[in-house]
């Protein structure tokens, strides 16, 4: 049942991309959309395209399981393409009732989706090249210069690892609840709607007792090894800049720099 | 009358980074009115096979027959025979307090029965009996929250409320872990008092030897998805290597025996086998005596 759900979307692997350190993926994963913001013209859209699809290739994930992460775009994308397909004045080449389409409509739609689409691709290569644990040691890394000003990057940190830790065991518990209570006799799947909410109960309870059991033995054994918060305390895996991360840096700028130049000539 | 399984195989996320093999054509039959015991390390595919069994999994390959029916069921018809099937066969996972739900005992025991459309009458009637049969008294207890239970009364509810299902199989996920040695005592004690009064058949799993040895009279080991012993508990910990090779360890009274046997103690082959601590201990006086005996004698 839910054993088919794949966890924070992890791929594991040893390509280029998950090679690369998890600060630089986010800084130039952050570059890169901002690019795709700034630059529309449809040359620039050209590269970033070529340049996603170059990542894809890189990051020997399966295609499938990428462009998979697409699915619950589907219908936003479709409703984007129309709004924009109807609601841009220009050459019209239809009329369809009140709306007048426009060869600007669905050029506007057409690139506004691709936006979308390389946005959402990009993040999805982020996390499925980075296991979590790399993804929040980065983010704790960037947001460490803004402790100065307040900010707990570090309580943060912990509690977004606790928290993906937690995932993949809850939904264990739930499914293990769920056959417990299937094997009595609970149905999930078939009743009206009011039954099938009135059969949630039986989950519900069970798990959040065991939420509040667990993070009570969390709490203990992280107050029994002395944790006080981030305060002097250091990593087992400490994240290190390679070759490969500095080529990452200059390529982005230099992409930046040219498509910027281009746009302002 | 039995519960067959004929080549099952089973991978969980095919298709994935994350794909594992739990069973390679497992081959099985349990007999009406056994009690037959699934041991092996962890990972071994015990609790996917009790899983097969329970009709909550079903195989990649091959199939679960529980009394000729098909546990997989495609059909309308055979999705009722299935079901039926289902319902003979009673599930206690492991750690199976983490299940309990309701503010009373009693609620919770008779989720089961109401589930399975039972009258109340008839609720009531399967309650008092379970609750009887865990040894919990139902004035007592029918409206005390199962929260505020030990562990070991919590464990017993929740048997309760599976037991109360009447079911012919009963199939147990590790019933004895997380208990302390009083609370295995009396849950196994339990188990062979059903069986004795009912002929449930009995299965379960475990990875406690000495559970396995005090109450089962078929013993199957796992390791890595297969089968790699079957039979009776004493013929298959006799097989000392195979045990090991399987990650497990002799009964804690079959090593002592072993070893009193190899320190000279004259025990024949059938006593080294015994199962219960008292018989063990006759078998040592005796043939100490013997000994002590043919000592004198010289």
């Amino acid at each position: 049942m839910l054993s088919n759900i794949t966890i924070g979307q992890y791929f594991p692997g040893n390509s280029l991309l998950h090679r690369l350190d998890p600060r630089t993926k986010i800084v130039v994963l952050f570059a890169l959309i901002v690019a795709l913001f700034l630059f529309d013209r449809p040359a620039d859209y050209l590269v970033m395209s070529l340049l996603t699809l170059a990542f894809m290739l890189l990051s020997r994930v399966p295609l499938r399981t990428l462009l998979g992460s697409l699915k619950p775009l589907w219908w936003i994308l479709l409703f984007t393409f129309l709004i924009h397909l109807c609601s841009t004045p220009g050459e019209e080449f239809a009329h369809l009732w009140v709306f007048s389409l426009t060869f600007e409509g669905l050029a506007h739609g057409f690139f506004i989706c691709l936006r979308l689409v390389l946005l959402l691709l990009l993040s999805s290569l982020l996390t499925f090249t980075t296991s979590p644990l790399k993804l929040t040691d980065a983010l704790e890394a960037l947001l460490s210069p803004l402790k100065r000003i307040g900010v707990p990057a570090h309580e943060l940190a912990m509690m977004m690892t606790i928290a993906l830790r937690f995932v993949p065991t809850l939904i264990e518990e739930t499914d293990k609840i769920m056959k417990a209570q299937q094997a009595r006799g609970a149905d999930f799947v078939t009743g009206s709607i009011v039954r099938r909410l009135k059969n949630v109960v039986p989950i519900l309870v069970p798990l959040f007792i065991s939420v509040f059991r667990r993070a009570d033995d969390l709490a203990m054994a992280m107050e029994a090894r002395c944790y006080h918060g981030g305060e002097g305390r250091t990593q087992m895996k400490q994240l290190h800049f390679l070759p490969l991360d500095y080529l990452a840096w200059g390529g982005t700028a230099l992409l930046l720099a040219v498509l910027a130049a281009l746009w302002l000539l | 009358m039995a519960i067959e399984l004929q080549d099952v195989s089973f991978t969980y996320l095919p298709g994935t980074p994350y794909e594992r093999q739990a069973l390679r054509g497992i081959n099985l039959k349990i007999q009406e009115g056994s009690i037959t015991a699934l041991a092996g390390h962890t990972g071994s595919g015990k609790s996917t096979l009790l899983q097969h069994i329970g009709g909550l999994l079903h195989p990649d390959r091959g199939q679960v027959c529980i009394d000729g029916a098909d546990l997989a069921a495609h059909t309308k018809q055979e999705k009722r025979a299935a079901l039926a099937a289902c319902r003979k066969v009673g599930l206690v996972f492991q750690y199976a307090e983490h299940q309990l739900f309701e503010e009373s005992i009693y609620e919770d025991i008779a989720f089961g029965p109401r589930n399975f459309g039972l009258a109340e009458t008839d609720v009531e009637a399967r309650v008092r009996e379970a609750m009887a049969r865990v040894h919990l008294d139902y004035d007592a207890y029918r409206d005390r929250s199962p929260f505020q239970l030990s562990g070991g009364q919590m464990r017993r509810v929740a048997l309760a409320g599976v037991l109360a299902l009447h079911p012919a199989y009963l199939v147990l996920d590790e019933p004895t872990a997380g208990l302390d040695p009083r609370g295995r005592r009396e849950l196994l004690q339990m188990i062979r008092e059903l069986h004795a009064a009912e002929g449930t058949t009995i299965v379960f799993v475990s990875h406690n030897m000495e559970d396995v040895f005090a109450i089962a009279d078929e013993v199957v080991v796992l390791r890595q998805g297969m089968i790699l012993l079957q039979g009776a508990p004493a013929d298959v910990f006799a097989q000392g290597e195979q045990i090991a090779a399987a990650g497990l360890r002799q009964p804690e009274l079959m090593r002592l025996l072993s070893a009193l046997r190899a320190a000279g103690v004259p025990l024949s082959a059938e006593e080294t086998a015994v199962r219960t601590p008292a018989e063990a201990a006759q078998a040592i006086v005796c043939a100490l005596k013997e000994k002590g005996g043919r000592t004198h004698a010289q």
